[in-house]
């Protein structure tokens, strides 16, 4: 019983064109919000390019893997995991806070599994929530490769560990 | 006999000497907050931007401000425990910098320092304030208790909070 629902499980994956099987998936980030805070920026109007995509408060976060090559500025070991947490911006008299999660990108190194988006595994979770991924095929996963290879030579990462 | 008791030694009086020395070194300790080494590894408790003299803190705290907890620091704040001596919270203030939309952290302003002792910061409600300009170790702005209790006193609004203005982020 067990082993037919799985296989009807792995038909249906094998039934939509071009989706990431369960075994690629990037895994939920846990505990990402006590790893190392990389840098963080806001993107508050349509002046800037990624406003659309994203507009909002980010902290980028690593984990130590990460971390260990962003100071030895060496490339990115498997394993290492490099997270986006998008916030809204709460607007205060004179100020900015950080509002509700939209959502939390991550990059994921895995240089074989991911051989086909350079090397990374690249996955949104909406509202930072485990359950609603966003990147569901090979090519949404591409859409987010290629905007990075414009820092291929930074091991498409675009983060530098501030100060 | 009483020539023992009415002539103090030499060593006696240095005793006495260092004693003193001693003890007004400590009265000035008191204000003295270690510099937060390797507070950029701490986790990040929460940001805010304070931009233009409509904020309250504007002459204060202008900048784009992440706020970091050490270990212990982070445990009381999880726990809503009380916070333990050694817990200590860093405000990493920086420039804002704003160009085409977008606002980016500039070079550090200051960082500003809690650090939990109950008996050395006793005169400041058990926690020593000190503000490091540009986050340069030799550029301690706050020297006297005085100073320090300036800190203090705004910190009082939060009474009720341990004297803490940020909780732990989502």
């Amino acid at each position: 019983m067990a082993v037919a629902a799985l296989l009807l499980a792995s038909s249906s994956f094998a039934e939509k064109p071009g989706s990431i099987p369960a075994a690629d998936q990037v895994p939920y980030p846990r505990g990402y919000r006590e790893w190392q805070h990389v840098k963080s920026m806001v993107i508050y109007n349509e002046r800037h390019p990624l406003f659309s995509a994203f507009g909002g408060i980010h902290h980028v976060y690593a984990n130590a893997i990460a971390t260990k090559s962003l100071k030895a500025g060496k490339p990115f070991e498997d394993g290492a995991v490099l997270v986006f947490d998008l916030l809204e911006i709460g607007k205060t008299p004179g100020g900015m806070n950080e509002g509700k999660r939209t959502f939390l990108a991550v990059m994921h190194r895995n240089a074989k599994k991911y051989a086909e988006t350079d090397g990374w595994g690249w996955e949104v979770f909406e509202n930072g929530d485990a359950n609603q991924r966003a990147i569901q095929t090979l090519a949404a996963a591409k859409a987010c490769s290629t905007c990075h290879k414009e820092v291929g030579a930074k091991g498409f990462t675009f983060a530098d560990l501030r100060d | 006999m009483s020539r023992t008791s009415t002539n103090p030694s030499p060593v006696a009086l240095f005793l006495l000497c260092a004693l003193l020395l001693g003890g007004l070194a400590n009265a000035q300790d008191a204000a003295q907050v270690p510099f937060p080494k390797g507070f950029r590894e701490w986790t990040r408790v929460k940001s805010a931007l304070v931009l233009d003299e409509k904020h309250p803190l504007f002459k204060v705290f202008s900048g784009f401000t992440h706020i970091y907890a050490n270990p212990k620091a982070l445990a009381a704040l999880k726990s809503n425990g009380p916070f333990e001596n050694g817990a200590a919270f860093v405000l990493d203030v920086l420039e804002v910098s704003d160009s085409s939309g977008a606002i980016s952290e500039g070079p550090r302003k200051q960082l500003a320092v809690m650090v939990r002792d109950t008996e050395r910061y006793k005169a400041t409600g058990g926690w020593g304030f000190q503000t490091f300009q540009n986050g340069k170790k030799e550029k301690p702005r706050i020297k006297t208790v005085a100073d320090a209790k300036a800190c203090l006193d705004c910190h009082q609004q939060r009474a009720n909070q341990r004297l803490i203005f940020s909780e732990l982020s989502q």
